[in-house]
């Protein structure tokens, strides 16, 4: 005769069964067909018996049914093997948090003779149904919203799931080897926790890490790729001047020709054509890349940007292959920065914003140049330009400027001449290699 | 005062076309005593000339690139500069990746013409250039004190009379204040002080130039030159200077 306490069994049994399935089935929709659904239904009822016969047969028949649902899918091995694993580990331990709420907290006590432990087995299954949903739900949120193809952070992740489903069903079948089970269900359930908040805090940190590291290469390969493409550019550019070159000499040269024959009407013609933009466009070659100090290339690069975009007339020369092996290049950059702020605010105001700068090499030493066009009614008092607090700005501290006489003031191989002539004014930083 | 022309451009048309500027110039100046020794196309004709240079101011027009020759317009440019420090080089050229304030620097080229401006405006430019070359020269012919000074190895010049006051930075430099500059180069006052007599020491770390002295400020302690600068003066020096200025 079936008694209650195995109905209630069975009952159990199945649901937990078609659980797992359900749970599968939400993380790879792609297998839900008709076929699979009839494999689900059968096999929750079938197995169930399984156990009967031997148990723990019916686990051995669910991974195989799972595995054979999966092989259709084209998942990558290692996203199905670490999903199975979650699925175990989510539908085992709300059964846990299930049973843990309905004998303790609800304070039921079980008697297999009765119809109640029926309910009670139902009740047990609906909770396991409602927190494996609740759980899965947001599981498949976090899956979706942060999945990393890389494939060592998904080995860390199925390396985590495996110890934490391992050490779930290795202290869950302790206790039920010991016949323990009930009496320390609150124990294992806590034991669970700390195991996946460690794991899961350990794994994060690493794969936070990792993501870093992935970042800062697909980083560093856009850089490589972006000095790759300016260098084409720069070799282009190289061509095309070249071109250019010969053209205005042989226009130039066909002018001087002509005006022996006095063909004016050709004359003017050329000379119409020779002063256009046409010809005459410049093209920017800084050789800003050949700088082999990224600071210094960097504040460079940056403040001409800046000009430019303020529609700033710039023009760079930067000399091949300077040394600065045994320079300061943050105190350089300071001076550069401060020299270029000032220089691009000045020239902002005049009629025709310039900005010209030079990197200059010699056998010996380093030269920049920095020269800016200043506003026709701008007086500079190049007598304090240098001192504390003085501006040629209004409500401006001015420091820029002494902070730069500070610099070169404790280094004695820095040299600054200071000129404004012609409504020019021009710095130029001369730093001597030190012996 | 005797000016020698030099010209060297590859192109022939062009080169015989600068060639008639220059002569137009020197038929309509003929008060200055100009010579016009080399126009060539090739640049090694300069190179030699070089070798053996005439008396007076050379004044170069020079190509910057040369179709059938390794010598570069900047090589030799560079080679004039080593001769001699007053000699004039103006670069006329269609060669635009020229580094202009590199040069200028560097070689302190006089002018840089572009041929894309058409050959009317490049006359004019020539013109220009050897006019205030010999304006130049006709001054310099009153000898005025030059004040040379050095940052690392090179060496710069500037008219002494240009020259307010230097002023020390630190022990081994020094900055002078010009009406619209302030250079800083290597060197002590007190070296200074014995090489150009005329200097007048106001503060430990101050000498003046004495020629560009306007007035006394007695009250804020501050020396006022011709052009409107002013710099410190310590007390203890202000009778010696009122002394010496009255002795002059």
């Amino acid at each position: 005769m079936i008694s209650f306490s195995n109905i209630s069994w069975y009952l159990a049994s199945a649901t937990n069964t078609l659980l797992l399935f359900m749970v599968l089935l939400v993380f790879v929709p792609e297998i839900v067909n008709r076929f699979n659904i009839s494999i689900i239904i059968l096999s929750s009822i079938l197995f169930t018996f399984a156990d009967v016969v031997k148990n723990g047969t019916s686990f051995v028949l669910i991974t195989i049914v799972i595995f054979y649902m999966l092989r259709k899918s084209k998942r990558k091995k290692l996203f199905k093997l670490s999903i199975f694993l979650l699925d175990l580990l989510i539908t085992i331990s709300t059964q846990s948090i299930a049973s843990y709420i309905v004998f303790n907290l609800l304070k039921i006590t079980f008697s297999p003779a009765l119809i109640e432990s029926v309910v009670i087995s139902l009740l047990i299954s609906l909770l396991n149904w409602i927190l494996a949903i609740g759980l899965v739900l947001i599981i498949r949120y976090l899956i979706n919203k942060f999945y990393i193809s890389d494939e060592l952070i998904q080995w860390i992740i199925l390396l985590s799931l495996t110890i934490i489903t391992a050490s779930y069903i290795g202290l869950v079948l302790t206790s039920r080897y010991l016949k323990v089970q009930l009496t320390y269900l609150k124990l294992t359930t806590a034991i669970l926790f700390l195991i996946i908040a460690f794991i899961t805090i350990g794994a994060s940190f690493f794969i936070y890490g990792h993501i870093k590291k992935i970042q800062a290469d697909a980083e560093l390969k856009t850089i490589e790729n972006t000095n790759l493409y300016i260098q084409e550019l720069e070799r282009k550019n190289e061509d095309l001047r070249g071109l250019k070159h010969d053209y205005k000499n042989l226009l130039l040269s066909l002018e001087a020709t002509i005006k022996d024959d006095n063909n004016t009407e050709a004359i003017k013609k050329i000379n119409a054509y020779t002063s256009t933009n046409s010809v005459n466009t410049k093209i920017e070659d800084s050789g800003l890349y050949s700088i082999d100090d990224e600071l210094i290339r960097g504040i460079i690069v940056t403040k001409l940007v800046t000009a430019k975009n303020k529609n700033i007339e710039t023009h760079f020369e930067i000399a091949d292959s300077v040394n600065f092996a045994n320079s300061n290049s943050v105190e350089i950059t300071r001076i550069l920065g401060i020299l270029f702020d000032n220089a691009i605010e000045a020239t902002i105001k005049s009629e025709k914003p310039i900005l010209d700068f030079a990197l200059i090499s010699y056998d010996d030493s380093i030269e920049f140049i920095i020269k800016n066009s200043v506003s026709p009614n701008q007086k500079i008092d190049i007598n304090n330009i240098y001192t504390s607090g003085f501006s040629t700005k209004k409500n401006h501290s001015g420091l820029g400027l002494a902070n730069i006489k500070r610099i070169v003031d404790s280094n004695s191989n820095y040299y600054l001449n200071t000129s404004f002539k012609n409504g020019i004014f021009e710095v130029i930083l001369t730093i001597l290699e030190v012996k | 005062m005797l000016l020698n022309i030099i010209l060297c451009e590859d192109d022939k048309n062009l080169l015989m076309y600068y060639r008639l500027i220059i002569k137009n110039y020197i038929k309509d100046h003929p008060q200055y005593d100009i010579s016009f020794p080399i126009y060539s196309q090739n640049p090694r004709e300069v190179e030699s000339y070089l070798d053996t240079p005439p008396e007076g101011i050379n004044f170069f027009i020079l190509d910057i690139e040369f179709h059938d020759s390794q010598t570069r317009g900047l090589d030799l440019a560079e080679k004039i500069r080593k001769l001699s420090s007053i000699d004039k080089i103006v670069f006329l050229t269609s060669y635009d990746q020229f580094a202009k304030m590199t040069y200028e620097r560097k070689l302190q080229s006089f002018d840089y013409i572009t041929k894309d401006i058409g050959l009317t405006n490049i006359e004019k430019r020539i013109d220009d250039d050897l006019n205030s070359t010999v304006n130049e020269l006709l001054e310099n012919d009153d000898q005025p004190v030059k004040f040379s000074y050095s940052i690392g190895p090179r060496e710069y010049k500037v008219d002494l009379d240009d020259i307010d006051y230097f002023e020390a930075s630190d022990s081994h430099k020094i900055s002078f204040h010009t009406k619209d500059s302030i250079e800083q180069f290597q060197g002590s006052l007190t070296a200074l002080e014995s090489k150009y007599e005329n200097l007048f020491r106001v503060h430990k770390s101050i000498l003046i130039n004495p020629n560009n002295f306007e007035e006394l400020d007695k009250h804020k302690h501050k020396v006022i030159f011709k052009d409107g600068k002013n710099c410190d003066i310590s007390r203890r020096r202000v009778s010696a200077l009122i002394r010496y200025i009255v002795s002059t």
